[in-house]
């Protein structure tokens, strides 16, 4: 079971944190949470389980972590001096993890797992939603997310 | 037929419709023009969807290996016969690898067109046991073995067969009565638990009680190995113990007070710590006093033990300030003291830097011991410069989880934290419990 989500819930808790560690730590917390009460159909189950602990992580983060954070950013920053091409590519991915904070968690939940290959039935089931309101959820969000973007980007640009 | 919402139109681009409802909303879209509009929009919002996620796929430098990610999608491996659902091949899963330009995610319209000349495949819908959230959680998958979750770069925690188990209790009760024997024989009657320590607390000058416990120790040496002897002959039947074989009864003694006190030793920096450390306290104004009396390797230990450092009580904030703000602690705990102490006395810490020890009690009244100490600092603030600094002799690296299980019983996880804390939970309850409780450390 490891072997075969480890990976792929990584990938989907570092989209939603942007912080490789914590996405490792939360796919760790994932898979004891597992141990402690195996699931049957794991891969919504773990999925959804990622999901919220890194809704509770995000709030605790705020919280708690902020400045620890931001020292480690700062260090990361200043450790390798950027090149233009690398600058851009940092804004846009701020831009996206902006834009993906906007929406809503179910909203949310859905892009990335559809991102990580589920099908609507278990989008639905991971996020407990009624199987004929993915479609309409994934519109929602796909809409969004992408507005959100734009709207990011703009702002960028007039700040600078 | 009345117009295609925009979930539709996306289920139809998803390759979630099947054949017959997608030849009808195509049917639809060719005939109605604000639809088809529509479907144009909802495929540009994707398509810039599926770009804009893969943007924030994981960066190259930690590249997995490209064979992790099936080459077709019905090669995936699947769980269980009430598992998921296979995927759909017209839904490759993950996004982009490093170094690749994203994926996308899903089909153009074109190729959904393609698909629906041809054959649409659909996932089949999940089986409808997954628990939501405040369900109670299904019965454990017996094919589920835990063993593979955790990463261990050491091998694996593996449980002691019983026989091993029952001889050492046997030896430890031969001991038990053999000092029992003693103590009668001495017409002493309090019986005090736990090596030295114990001895001393019931003596009012140190440096005599010392003297006496070892003096005790070794007249008692003869009886313990005759009472271990006599139990060994009596209750090992299958297992030849290495008290009953070749070796002489003192050499035999001499193994087994090694062996018990292994746990006096770990319980020295656990579970009855404050005992020891009251004795060590006692005894560290007069180590001479100790040391002519003290024959052999018990003498030794108590010179040791006398002249050690020991952990002393501080506050939160002071150990905090000690770990430039980073101390961690167990969530939902009563906690009950805080020390610091050097890496000498916590097996398993770098030696040369000061150990924090969080002490607190369970609901259920067990005491847990979380240790932690700062790593060697690396210059830079790189993933792999950490890791570099982590000491070989730690045997831990950064996602590494170490679990062992003392001779007492007590169980004893240790990791290296992110924020290059080197961190150790020890406890009197089962290990998988123990480990239970790192979710709740912070």
């Amino acid at each position: 079971m490891y072997a075969q989500y480890h990976e792929s819930l990584v990938r989907l808790l570092y989209r939603r944190t942007g912080d490789r560690d914590r996405a490792e730590d939360l796919a760790q917390e994932v898979f004891v949470r597992a141990l402690e009460a195996p699931p049957t159909n794991p891969r919504p189950w773990l999925f959804a389980v990622a999901l919220n602990l890194a809704r509770d992580d995000g709030r605790r983060a705020a919280r708690h972590d902020r400045k620890l954070e931001q020292y480690s950013a700062e260090q990361e920053r200043t450790a390798a001096p950027a090149a233009d091409e690398e600058i851009e590519r940092r804004e846009k991915t701020d831009a996206v993890r902006a834009a993906l904070a906007q929406l809503s968690e179910k909203d949310r939940g859905a892009l990335l797992l559809k991102a990580e290959g589920f099908g609507y039935g278990e989008i639905a089931a991971a996020l407990g939603l009624a199987p004929g309101a993915v479609g309409t959820t994934l519109a929602r969000a796909r809409r969004r997310l992408v507005e959100a973007y734009r709207a990011e980007e703009k702002r960028g640009d007039g700040s600078r | 037929m009345a117009h295609v919402d925009d979930g539709t139109l996306n289920a139809l681009l998803d390759g979630e419709l099947d054949d017959a409802e997608a030849a009808e909303v195509r049917a639809h879209l060719a005939a109605c023009a604000e639809c088809a509009a529509r479907f144009q929009d909802a495929q540009r919002f994707l398509d810039e969807a599926a770009e804009l996620l893969g943007v924030l796929a994981p960066a190259a430098p930690e590249a997995r290996p490209a064979d992790v990610r099936p080459a077709e999608p019905p090669a995936r491996p699947q769980p269980g016969p009430a598992g998921v659902a296979p995927l759909s091949p017209v839904a490759p899963a993950g996004p982009a690898a490093p170094g690749e330009p994203p994926r996308r995610v899903s089909k153009t319209a074109r190729e959904i067109a393609v698909d629906l000349d041809g054959a649409t495949h659909k996932s089949p819908a999940i089986a409808p046991n997954f628990p939501r959230a405040g369900e109670p959680l299904p019965a454990p998958d017996p094919s589920f073995s835990g063993r593979e979750v955790l990463p261990l770069n050491r091998p694996a925690y593996h449980r002691p067969d019983w026989a091993t188990l029952a001889w050492a209790a046997s030896v430890v009760l031969a001991l038990g009565v053999g000092y029992l024997a003693n103590e009668v024989k001495h017409g002493r009657t309090t019986v005090a638990s736990g090596g030295e320590a114990a001895v001393s607390a019931s003596d009012s000058v140190p440096a005599q009680a010392t003297q006496r416990a070892t003096a005790t120790r070794a007249a008692r040496q003869p009886t313990v190995a005759k009472a271990l002897g006599s139990l060994a002959g009596s209750t090992l039947g299958p297992r030849p113990a290495a008290a009953r074989g070749p070796k002489p009864p003192r050499q035999a003694v001499a193994d087994a007070m090694q062996l018990a006190a292994a746990p006096a030793e770990a319980a020295g920096i656990a579970m009855n710590a404050p005992a020891a450390e009251l004795a060590a306290a006692r005894a560290a104004p007069s180590p001479a006093a100790a040391a002519p009396g003290a024959g052999g390797v018990l003498g030794a230990r108590a010179q040791r033990r006398a002249a050690a450092p020991t952990f002393r009580l501080t506050n939160v904030d002071e150990a905090a300030a000690h770990f430039a703000g980073t101390l961690r602690t167990v969530e939902g705990l009563a906690l009950e003291s805080v020390k610091i102490g050097p890496g000498t006395l916590v097996p398993g810490a770098v030696p040369t830097q000061d150990v924090v020890r969080l002490a607190y009690t369970e609901p259920s009244g067990r005491r847990l011991q979380l240790d932690q100490q700062r790593l060697p600092q690396a210059r830079d603030a790189s993933r792999e410069a950490r890791a570099r600094a982590v000491p070989p002799a730690l045997g831990l690296g950064y996602g590494d989880t170490l679990v062992t299980t003392g001779p007492a019983g007590e169980a004893r996880v240790r990791w290296l934290d992110r924020s290059g804390l080197w961190m150790s939970l020890m406890g009197n309850l089962p290990a998988d419990s123990l480990r239970a409780l790192l979710a709740r450390i912070r």
